[in-house]
């Protein structure tokens, strides 16, 4: 059980409705939307028929484009749940772009199969150019992340061997650019925030764990799973004492930042750092 | 029992021994709980940045953390999971004050440089 002092529930509360209310829905949100809704329209024209408004070799064109789209709509879809914290700066780096083209291309190179190969690949798509461009978008990525074998090494290390090799080093690649690109970021902010606390006293540390959990609450989307995880790693470092507190915040404030995201971050430090230590209101002259 | 496990494939017990939590003084061989990691780059960070501002790159431990206002109490693990991980390396080593003589590595320059 949190070993918060009496009278830091009261705190607590206050808290826990301060950031209810200072909480807009994030900036990440906001930009998926607007992706869903391209991704929506562009479907939308394409069901609609408004590719027979252009010549044979147009509307190839044009739904060519639209499976290379599904492609890249589905690395990018990848990328978003890979970097939970930012999403959206991890897929917008050089390396995830790539990544994006690279799924892109495959998806064309199904499509230009299916037009050449329909009889051999997909029968069921044959003549229709609409069909072949979703078969293609969202079917290649499937072919290119299949594994025909798997082959168990000496060591008893399992190796697979399919197209899906060249996606998965790709996607490790670009997981070390954007690891690189994105950690000096993270570890200079959650130090700066977490340092100025100065969480010496195990009472302030524990309020401060409390704290943390409580903010929680005002997250919408976040599964009771995920709430009870952040919780269990919450009570892990509380309760590992060999380490001291400042860096077992520190942790606290990695996990923090994984599920909150910068800006809800700095917003939560702030909260915090004002909670611990309340402005001394100064006296009126009499 | 090792074996008896593994012939009846009871892999979940090893994922849930993965899951448990590794403690504080890092070793090489053992992988750290990754908040606790980058806990321990984010603060080790700070001091890499330190010695890196030294003339020659190395500094006595205890001027290092009265220049940066830092906790002796809170670096020592980070020293020695900078040690471990090679980014420090320790010139000399004071076991009573703890005053050690630190230097700045290739690896740690590499990693500052970023």
């Amino acid at each position: 059980m949190p070993s918060t002092p009496p009278g830091s529930w009261a705190k607590l509360k206050k808290a826990s409705a301060r950031l209810k209310k200072a909480f807009l829905p994030p900036r990440s949100w906001v930009i998926l939307s607007q992706l869903g809704g391209v991704f929506l329209l562009f479907v939308l024209a394409v069901s609609l028929g408004l590719e027979d408004r252009f010549s044979p070799d147009g509307r190839k064109a044009l739904l060519a484009g639209t499976a290379f789209f599904f492609g890249a709509t589905v690395g990018v879809a990848e990328i978003l749940l890979r970097y939970r914290d930012e999403p959206f700066r991890a897929a917008s780096t050089t390396p995830a772009a790539a990544y994006a083209f690279l799924n892109g291309v495959i998806s064309l190179g199904a499509f230009a199969l299916l037009l050449r190969y329909p009889d051999q690949i997909l029968p069921a798509v044959k003549g229709d150019l609409v069909l072949t461009a979703f078969a293609a978008g969202f079917g290649g990525m499937m072919v290119a992340r299949s594994k025909l074998f798997n082959f168990q090494g000496e060591g008893g290390g399992e190796y697979s061997f399919g197209p899906a090799i060249v996606l998965d080093s790709f996607l490790r690649t670009l997981d070390r650019k954007v690891d690189r690109l994105r950690s000096a970021e993270r570890h200079r902010r959650v130090f700066d925030k977490i340092h100025v606390l100065n969480l010496n006293q195990p009472a302030d540390f524990n309020f401060a764990l409390d704290y943390t959990q409580v903010t929680l609450q005002s997250y919408q989307n976040l599964s009771q799973a995920e709430k009870l995880a952040y919780a269990e790693e919450i009570e892990k470092y509380r309760g590992e004492t060999g380490l001291p507190q400042n860096l077992r915040m520190l942790a606290t404030g990695f996990a923090l930042l994984n599920i909150a995201g910068e800006d809800n971050f700095d917003q939560v430090m702030a909260d915090l750092e004002r909670s611990l230590r309340p402005a001394v209101p100064q006296n009126s002259p009499q | 029992m090792d074996p008896l496990k593994e012939r009846l494939s009871l892999d979940w017990l090893q994922e849930a021994r993965s899951r448990r939590f590794v403690p504080v003084r890092p070793q090489r061989s053992v992988s750290l709980d990754p908040n606790i990691e980058d806990a321990l780059m984010a603060y080790g960070r700070k001091l890499l940045e330190g010695v890196g501002e030294q003339p020659k790159k190395t500094v006595h431990l205890h001027d290092l953390l009265r220049q940066l206002q830092l906790p002796l109490n809170d670096a020592l693990p980070v020293v020695d999971f900078l040690t471990e991980r090679n980014y420090l390396q320790t010139i000399k080593a004071d076991p009573v004050t703890l005053n050690h003589d630190l230097k700045l590595t290739p690896k740690g320059e590499e990693l500052i440089a970023r």
